[in-house]
């Protein structure tokens, strides 16, 4: 198991690439779904104004 | 049902919310579900590479990351050039979502470049074409968003960066060239990068990876998307009925 | 009645011109800024000939391709003020060309000037006289594909606020392959090799932007003017 987590030496420079990378991913995904939010918030606040 | 209808239906914003708000879930558990396996079969599965050993796997989130950020400026290009010549707002809307998705992807490259060549090349940063050209996209994709930002007027803003994007597209193999040009003038190291040989077993995860990635960017696409048409859609009445 | 676009497009060129040389001064100011420039990279670097002579061509292009940024917000900044760019783009006449002849106005007195006085600058930076032809003719060249690209952005920009940092942000990543291949010849003419390569792709890049650049520039005033 921890050879797993070593990569052969190289896992300063694995683990910290997949962190980034995925981690990425998910910030992708976070800012996505919380614009769509944000959107949907902002247009019913403006039916409600315009009622 | 001819492909006319479709086309006619895809440039209809209320009817693309709808696709988007339907579809969005089914490509993001594909994807979810792709990402997990492919990541298993490369860290777990696939055998260390006989001159990287372990950093080899890297590759598993390098080369995906790398593959979108040209493959969501592709689709920018694409959707901006569809939305000047047939005028169509759900294009626009489309580009205008892609852009913040390739430009992080672009990020994701350099980072998971850096973190690959520290320990085959000896230093973060190297100025080899592949990391260099990538540099430059991000100036591209920062381009493309300012201009958007800096332009009040929507329909401008929309048309302007269009045209943005389609230069950009045909000049990113001009300087992908130009940069293979120049750094070969200078004699590199050998590259160790990609090149090795790669077993079956090593090339199903990446292949997959690869694919969920592409998944992944469609149910992203399809979120910003619905965020966008809102965002245009502002006193519409169908607005009404999604978010009632 | 519709003149002939080249016409058309040698009447805006004498007009700029003679628009240019109302104000002398101002004409001055990129080739000081270059000279400036050119100045600068010695005393942050080195007053070593040698060593600078390496750094010569980056030290060239850079301080060509920003000179040739600051004279491109002028391109169309006048015109689109006082409504000349909506005349022009009214006036049933080829919008293209027209641009096309701002441009080349553009090129002969920002890039051209920059170019031939490049050997004075050059010197500083310890270049070799038998370089100093191809120096002058290889930035002759990029900077007519500089200003050529620059005039797209310039377009592009027309609407937009902070139009001049934007301008620059725009235009950088496409200019690419002109500094890549303008440096490439500005080294190989220092180090006495073959010019003939770089030259060829740099006029390549200069004839493909004649043929798009101009079209492209005309649609963005176009959006910018609506």
């Amino acid at each position: 198991m921890s050879e797993f987590f070593a990569m052969s030496g190289y896992g300063r420079y694995v683990w910290p690439a997949f962190a980034i990378g995925f981690g990425i991913v998910v910030l992708i995904y976070i800012t996505a779904v919380s614009s769509l939010a944000a959107a949907k918030q902002d247009a019913k606040r403006r039916l409600e104004m315009n009622r | 049902m001819g492909t006319w209808t479709w086309f006619h239906r895809f440039g209809s914003p209320p009817w693309v919310y709808g696709f988007a708000a339907r579809w969005a879930p089914w490509f993001g558990g594909a994807a979810v579900a792709c990402m997990l396996i492919a990541l298993y079969g490369g860290l777990v599965l696939a055998p260390p590479d006989y001159q990287q050993k372990d950093a080899f796997r890297i590759v598993y989130v390098h080369a995906p990351v790398a593959t979108m950020s040209m493959a969501v400026y592709a689709t920018m290009a694409l959707a901006a050039a569809v939305g000047l010549i047939w005028r169509m707002k759900v294009a626009h809307a489309a580009a205008a979502a892609s852009a913040p998705i390739g430009a992080w992807f672009t990020v994701a490259t350099l980072a998971t470049g850096m973190l690959w060549g520290k320990p085959m090349w000896g230093a973060y940063w190297v100025w080899d074409p592949r990391l260099t050209s990538e540099l430059v996209l991000l100036f591209l994709y920062f381009g493309y968003m300012g201009l958007r930002a800096g332009i009040e007027d929507p329909q401008k803003a929309d048309k302007a960066s269009a045209m943005l994007a389609i230069v950009g597209a045909v000049n990113i193999p001009i300087i992908k060239y130009s940069v293979n040009w120049w750094n070969s003038l200078h004699q590199p190291a050998t590259r160790l990068i990609g090149e090795a040989d790669m077993v079956w077993s090593m090339v199903w995860p990446l292949l997959l990876m690869l694919a969920a990635f592409f998944l992944y960017f469609a149910w992203i696409l399809l979120i910003r998307l619905r965020a966008e048409l809102l965002r245009r859609e502002r006193n519409a009445s169908w607005i009404r009925e999604v978010v009632a | 009645m519709k003149t002939r676009p080249l016409e058309a497009a040698r009447l805006v060129m004498l007009r700029d011109l003679r628009l240019a040389f109302r104000k002398p001064s101002q004409l001055l100011q990129p080739l000081m800024f270059f000279m400036i420039v050119a100045t600068l990279f010695p005393l942050t670097l080195t007053p070593e000939l040698s060593r600078l002579r390496d750094a010569a061509p980056g030290v060239l292009w850079v301080g060509a391709l920003l000179s040739s940024l600051l004279a491109l917000e002028f391109l169309f900044r006048d015109d689109a003020q006082d409504g000349t760019l909506e005349q022009f783009a009214l006036s049933g006449q080829s919008l293209t060309w027209m641009l096309f002849a701002k441009t080349c106005v553009h090129w002969l007195l920002t890039g051209l000037p920059l170019a031939l006085s490049a050997p004075v600058a050059a010197v500083g930076l310890g270049v070799p006289a038998q370089a100093m032809w191809s120096v002058v003719a290889s930035l002759a060249l990029g900077g007519f594909a500089l200003s050529l690209i620059g005039a797209i952005s310039a377009g592009l920009t027309l609407g937009a606020r902070r139009g001049g940092v934007l301008l620059s942000l725009l235009t950088l990543p496409l200019a690419v392959p002109i500094l890549v291949f303008g440096a490439d010849a500005t080294q190989r003419a220092i180090t006495g090799g073959e010019i003939a390569p770089p030259m060829y792709l740099l006029g390549a890049i200069a004839v493909l932007g004649v043929t798009l650049a101009p079209l492209a520039a005309a649609a963005a005033v176009r959006i910018g003017l609506e």
